[in-house]
């Protein structure tokens, strides 16, 4: 039979026809009636005239269709979320402001509502602007109006709702009741506090003006909006990232105009105008030329102050303005961002000096600042927002900071990290946000664009580099961190062998290296900075640090005795300086670090009691981070071993942990829910697991995390459905574990081990015998590599190994991996309840016959240890599996 | 236990670069100059030269190129209409902005262009070249002619795509 015509042959076929040869052709070929009437439609349109909308194209249509008011379409007594509206009270070009009120309990919340012109469509844009609208609600100051609310209505449209605030501006304040110029600068000070505090929440208010400044009657300041420009940024629906157009243009910075990046150094410029206004009296005209407030003409002077408009009378207030006040306002208001105040605080202290009468710091251009204008003229494409250059100025700062103890070596650390971060901040207009330079980029464009001055110090240049490098692969950029330490090493070639700089140098590479996965060349750049006597390392850098490194790099090659040598040394060398006074709290940190070592040189006997140390060790001082990385780790020895209440116990535990850290992080940890799922599969409680491991996948999917993680958790949901006997959805499950378990490093060859060994048990499971007789066949490669990755998997890739040999009739090669599965629970001390020991006891003694399986069954110690766990579902099923044995032996 | 990916640029990220430019530059043209019309060709031509050229950003093919124009531009159309029917759909619509004669033609053109957005996208199903074609030629303002080059297909094929994309879509949109 000839193949189906497609409608695009009939169509074409017809074409050319005339209208009786065409119908004909339609009976013959085309018996599909809804089919026919559709080419009878075709057919016909293709004979009219005319654009495909009426308008034309793409572009006259969207002029049409125009853009849309919001307040037209929403009078009084409309509804916006649980708010109803009362009144407009502003409408700008992005956005509409009403007052408006709900009713909760009998009591009438009034609030200020925004709502964005556009509506947000698609998930991606309403995620970014959740996210932003969290990041305001927890930005909390007296000076702030809050964030109340904010949401999104089923129709797209995006609103916020603020704190409603009764006050007038801070200008309009001021000259009502004739402030006189300290109050305005004391009044002043609050703003600046106010944001500053904004500042380091990392949120940027955009359009700072007198409106936007709010005094009320009882003399407290109330910032409006802050933040809330980016919010109503037109490109949160496209790139993230970006600028935004709306801007006030008095108080707009001249970046803003330009299209420029954004940073905080945009708010100082419009508190400068501000200032400005509130000390003269004068609205500066937009891209004037600047004169200092103490020029201000005579009438506008006077009328601020409520002063006789003479010259006489205005005299003394001149002179208060002129010099250091004429300064502050310039340098706040200065065109160039690099040259204003670094940040509201500073503009703060300065004001603050002032009224103490002490010297300002508004003084001409640095030295720092002349190197950074020469650096400038050589540097690429380069441009940043605040969020970039605050991430750079964070992690420098820490990195120089810890590099650094010394007063005066802080000093020059400070005075690098200000060069630096000019040299960052001051960036290149022209580059589109959304190709704007990751930090990273960033941060090695610095590193590269270095003035000769600094490269002419080989020891001052090579310190540069290895910060530079040790920020880059902290940020995940090991690559570009391994070219910057290897030009720091050849910097510090010629500097001593055990000065400070060279040992951190040489630290630092062997740290990249190591997180490159290059163990031996790390090992190799190791070895002379180990073979240092320990009284000759610089102060900054410990005998035990070292050792630490030394450990990882030998746990990397996998070369385990020695990695658990070198442990072994650097735990005597962190107590010997513990009990000398110093570095006590690093203690904490050395146990876990070994205790992981000795797990994953499969001495978990050993590793528990370390482990159990590092909990108590950081019990007392641990951050809830670190404190909840080894409660997991406890959870996981837990599991091993069989305690199953315990290893959920601190699962949870790790979670609470993990969450009472709010929403100050920005990816929590996954990892003990995980660990969580581990447990309850272990218990056999499979609804739980299964609902469970599903939230995580959502949580997984929505933050996009590695497939390789996402392969464990479908190995989870498999484990799920198989003991729900769903093997149809186990075998899909497990089928998506293979397919994303083949993205794994190396180091996870468990994942794609187990991921084989739940296909295979899924497709038993579904009766394709073959199938799973070809997995298990595949699987069976992988156990060396298993044992040798993750011995803390061990067991579990090992109990399901036996029940998918028992599954298939393999007896012999069953009985094998359960006698492994033994002997590995017997060296890590495991108690005879492990529910995993019970079922290898019964797998063999299904396989024997007669008198042995009576006796590996018929014993009274196996039945304590079944009856101690019969609470849980494995318990009831193993103890039901045991009964079926003992019947038909003793039949 | 996961390891962390490094973002590439890939093509969504090439998608996205498109789609913000074209709609900063589509806003820009916009408000310059309020009552000219958004003229698309312009913009996706500037926005052409300006990243292969300045930027140095490189497509695999023009082709690449043109069609993210293209889907940004048929994005933006979209969000305007469903803003605009949004917010006429509480029936409050108080006729100052617009007289009844323009309110009818945005309303109108509003539903077309949904119309037509969801015809394509059938089309795609049963002809996803002719849909293409479509595309690069009603939201890229790209001639049949440019089409037929970016794309690599002499002009009858083309002609054809054409005819039959326009023919489908406008049977749909009925």
């Amino acid at each position: 039979m000839a193949s189906i015509p497609s409608l695009r042959d009939l169509f074409e076929a017809a074409l050319p026809l005339p209208e009786r040869a065409r119908a004909r052709l339609l009976a013959e070929r085309c018996p599909d009636p809804g089919q026919r009437a559709q080419l009878e439609r075709m057919l016909a349109a293709d004979a009219t005239e005319g654009e495909l909308l009426s308008t034309g194209d793409a572009a006259r249509a969207a002029q049409a269709i125009g853009d849309a008011s919001v307040s037209d379409a929403l009078p009084a007594g409309s509804t916006i979320g649980p708010f109803e509206l009362v009144e407009v009270l502003g409408e700008g070009g992005s956005s509409t402001v009403f007052r408006a009120f709900r009713e909760s309990e009998g009591v009438r919340q009034e609030v200020a509502i925004k709502l964005l012109a556009r509506g947000l469509y698609t998930v991606e844009s309403q995620n970014q602007f959740r996210r932003e609208r969290e990041a305001l609600a927890r930005l909390r100051h007296p000076g702030i109006a809050r964030l109340i609310e904010g949401g999104i209505t089923d129709g797209g449209q995006a609103y916020i709702a603020l704190e409603l605030v009764d006050g007038q501006p801070i200008t309009g304040y001021a000259r009502e009741r004739r402030l006189a110029l300290r109050q305005r600068l004391v009044l002043f000070l609050m703003v600046c506090r106010a944001v500053e505090t904004a500042h380091r929440a990392l949120i940027v208010h955009r359009d700072l003006k007198p409106s936007n400044v709010l005094v009320t009657p009882e003399g407290d300041v109330k910032l409006l909006d802050f933040g809330i420009a980016k919010l109503l940024d037109e490109e949160i629906d496209a790139a993230p990232r970006t600028q935004h157009c709306a801007l006030t243009p008095a108080y707009a910075a001249p970046e803003q105009f330009a299209q420029q990046p954004i940073t905080t150094a945009t708010d100082v410029y419009a508190l400068g105008i501000l200032l400005d206004e509130l000390l003269s009296g004068r609205r500066r005209a937009a891209s004037t030329a600047t004169t200092p407030p103490s020029r201000t003409d005579t009438p506008t002077l006077a009328g601020a102050y409520g002063l006789t408009p003479s010259p006489a009378a205005v005299a003394p207030l001149r002179r208060k303005l002129r010099g250091d006040l004429d300064n502050i306002v310039l340098k706040a208001a200065c065109p160039e961002p690099e040259r204003r105040y670094t940040s509201a605080g500073a503009l703060a202290e300065d004001i603050e000096r002032h009224l103490d009468s002490q010297p300002v710091q508004a003084h001409p251009p640095s030295r720092w600042y002349r190197a950074g204008k020469f650096a400038a003229r050589h540097r690429g494409g380069v441009a940043i927002t605040v969020t970039f250059l605050l991430a750079i100025l964070v992690s420098l700062s820490a990195a120089l900071w810890q590099a650094r103890a010394a007063r005066h070596e802080a000093q020059r650390a400070e005075a690098i990290r200000d060069f630096v971060v000019d040299l960052l901040g001051s960036t290149a207009p022209d580059v589109p946000a959304s190709q704007r330079p990751d930090v990273p980029t960033l941060v090695y464009n610095a590193a590269e664009s270095l003035p000769q001055k600094l490269r002419d110090q080989p020891d001052l240049h090579a310190e540069l580099l290895y910060t530079l490098g040790n920020v880059l692969r902290d940020m995940g950029d090991p690559e570009r961190s391994e070219t910057l330490l290897r030009a720091a090493e050849a910097n510090a070639a010629t500097l001593p062998e055990a000065s400070s700089v060279r040992v951190q140098t040489g630290m630092g590479l062997v740290r990249t290296l190591v997180r490159l996965g290059k163990y031996d060349e790390a090992a190799r750049h190791l070895a002379p900075l180990l073979a240092i006597a320990p009284r000759r390392l610089p102060s900054d850098v410990s005998r035990a640090e070292l050792l630490k490194i030394a450990m990882a790099v030998e746990d990397g090659r996998g070369h385990m005795v020695q990695a658990v040598a070198y442990g072994r040394q650097m735990i005597a060398a962190y107590r010997a300086d513990c009990a000398a006074g110093t570095r006590c709290d690093q203690l904490g940190f050395a146990t876990h670090d070994l205790a992981s070592v000795l797990l994953d040189a499969d001495r978990i006997a050993e590793g528990r009691a370390l482990a159990d140390e590092a909990l108590a060790r950081k019990q007392r001082d641990a951050t809830p981070m670190s404190l909840a990385n080894t409660v997991e780790l406890e959870s996981k020895i837990a599991l091993y071993r069989g305690q199953l209440d315990a290893a959920e116990a601190d699962a949870v535990k790790a979670q609470a942990l993990v969450d009472s850290l709010g929403d100050s992080l920005h990816r929590k940890p996954l990892e003990p829910r995980v660990q969580r799922i581990d447990v309850l599969l272990a218990r056999e409680n499979a609804t739980d697991a299964l609902a469970q491991v599903h939230a995580l996948l959502d949580t997984q999917r929505a933050r996009e995390s590695s497939r390789c993680s996402i392969a464990w958790s479908e190995l989870q949901q498999s484990r799920a459905r198989l003991l729900l006997r769903q093997p149809q959805e186990a075998v899909a499950a497990a089928t998506r574990a293979l397919a994303d378990g083949a993205t794994c490093q190396r180091a996870r060859t468990v994942t794609v081990a187990l991921a084989g060994i739940e296909h295979g048990r899924a497709l038993a499971a579904a009766g394709d015998r073959s199938g799973a007789e070809a997995a298990y066949a595949r699987a069976a490669a992988f156990n060396a590599p298993v044992h040798a990755d993750d011995p803390l998997s061990w067991p579990l890739y090992l109990i399901d190994t036996t029940r998918l040999a028992s599954a298939l009739g393999h007896d012999a090669a069953a009985g094998r991996t359960a006698r492994q599965l033994l002997a590995a629970l017997d060296r890590a001390q495991a108690p005879p309840s492990h529910p995993w020991r019970l079922e290898a006891q019964l797998t063999l003694a299904a396989a024997a016959a007669g008198a042995p399986r009576v006796a590996v069954i018929d014993n009274r110690a196996f039945d304590t240890a079944l009856g101690r766990i019969h609470a849980w579902p494995v318990g009831a099923r193993l103890a039901q599996w045991r009964a079926g044995l003992k019947a038909n032996a003793t039949r | 236990m996961p390891t962390p990916t490094s973002l590439d640029q890939s093509a969504e990220a090439l998608f996205v670069t498109v789609y913000a430019r074209l709609k900063a530059m589509a806003a820009k043209q916009l408000a310059s100059r309020r009552n000219a019309t958004l003229d698309t060709t312009e913009l996706v031509h500037e926005l052409y030269l300006r990243m292969g050229q300045r930027e140095g950003l490189q497509f695999e093919h023009p082709a690449q190129f043109f069609s993210y124009a293209a889907r940004a531009m048929r994005h933006l159309l979209i969000n305007r209409a469903r803003d605009r029917l949004r917010l006429c759909a509480g029936g409050q619509w108080q006729r100052v902005t617009l007289d009844d004669q323009s309110l009818r033609l945005a309303l109108d053109t509003a539903e077309q262009a949904l119309a037509l957005d969801a015809a394509l996208d059938e089309l795609e199903q049963a002809d996803a070249r002719a849909a293409q074609v479509v595309e690069l030629r009603f939201f890229a303002g790209l001639s049949l002619e440019q089409v037929g080059e970016t794309l690599g297909l002499c002009r009858r094929t083309i002609d054809r795509d054409w005819r039959f994309a326009r023919a489908f879509i406008k049977a749909r949109m009925d």
